[in-house]
């Protein structure tokens, strides 16, 4: 309970340096008090390795963005998916900075978009009406 | 012996006729050395564009889907013995597509806006 402080001042001041030491005494079983000491500068620090920042790879590295299709199989017999990117009123073929399809990707649709146009499974200058309520994949807008 | 997919257009008909073209296509098939390994029908419906084949315009027909082995010299003469064959509007050979492997795609790497900001110099 009692707590003892002294304070000793310094050796000198024009060293400038000071210590602070601060002893406590426990009496009572439940209480704890802090034990301070400041340590002078003259004294040796002892370094131990154990709390500093370990050289690691960042654990909440967020993976790679997936983008739409990335992995998946694209057919020229699969007019719905192929459909959806292309325009409804032209009926050509979106571009990459629409679409935001990966560069194999975009590729492979407009590859397969030929084919099945060219196949006799897909129109040419529109889109089939059926699909035309398809949600939109591409990121582009219409005046409604 | 590599794997094919015909897509096959026949004229809208009647059923007996339809099954009699079909029968004739894969006949042909197995002519040239070609192993049918599975036909599928998918279904009679209205062509995208109005295509003219042998002096005649269509605007209906019967899709159907012929995976076969075959070697690949044979493939040339299937596609000629159809061209003249006259209920067939439109006969496409292609390798199947699932043979084709599908690479995997482990995401794509974000490009920084900096290297977006100057286009780089067309060279003329």
């Amino acid at each position: 309970m009692a707590a003892v402080v002294t304070v000793c001042s310094g050796l000198g001041r024009k060293k400038l340096t000071y210590w602070v030491t601060a002893a406590v005494c426990l009496t009572d079983s439940g209480t704890h008090t802090v034990l301070y000491r400041r340590a002078c500068s003259q004294y040796k620090q002892v370094t131990s390795n154990k709390n500093l920042p370990v050289p690691m790879e960042n654990p909440y590295k967020e993976g790679l963005k997936k983008y739409i299709l990335c992995g998946k199989h694209v057919d020229y017999k699969n007019e719905q998916l192929l459909s959806q990117f292309i325009s409804p009123y032209t009926g050509c073929i979106r571009g990459r900075h629409i679409t935001g399809l990966c560069g194999k990707k975009q590729k492979e649709v407009s590859k397969a978009i030929n084919r099945a146009q060219i196949m006799g499974f897909m129109p040419v200058p529109y889109k089939d009406p059926a699909y035309c309520k398809d949600p939109k994949v591409c990121n582009i807008k219409y005046w409604e | 012996m590599p794997r094919y997919e015909l897509a096959l257009i026949l004229k809208a008909m009647q059923r007996p006729e339809t099954a009699a073209a079909l029968k004739r296509t894969i006949e042909a098939l197995m002519d040239r050395g070609a192993i049918v390994r599975n036909l599928e029908n998918l279904g009679e419906r209205a062509l995208p564009y109005k295509i003219s084949a042998h002096s005649q315009q269509h605007w209906r027909g019967g899709y159907f889907l012929v995976d076969f082995y075959a070697p690949p010299t044979a493939v040339e003469s299937i596609l000629d013995h159809l061209s003249r064959d006259i209920d067939v509007i439109r006969p496409n050979v292609v390798k199947h597509p699932l043979t084709q492997e599908v690479k995997q795609c482990k995401g794509m790497f974000p490009v920084p806006l900096e290297e977006k900001l100057y286009a780089p110099k067309k060279r003329k």
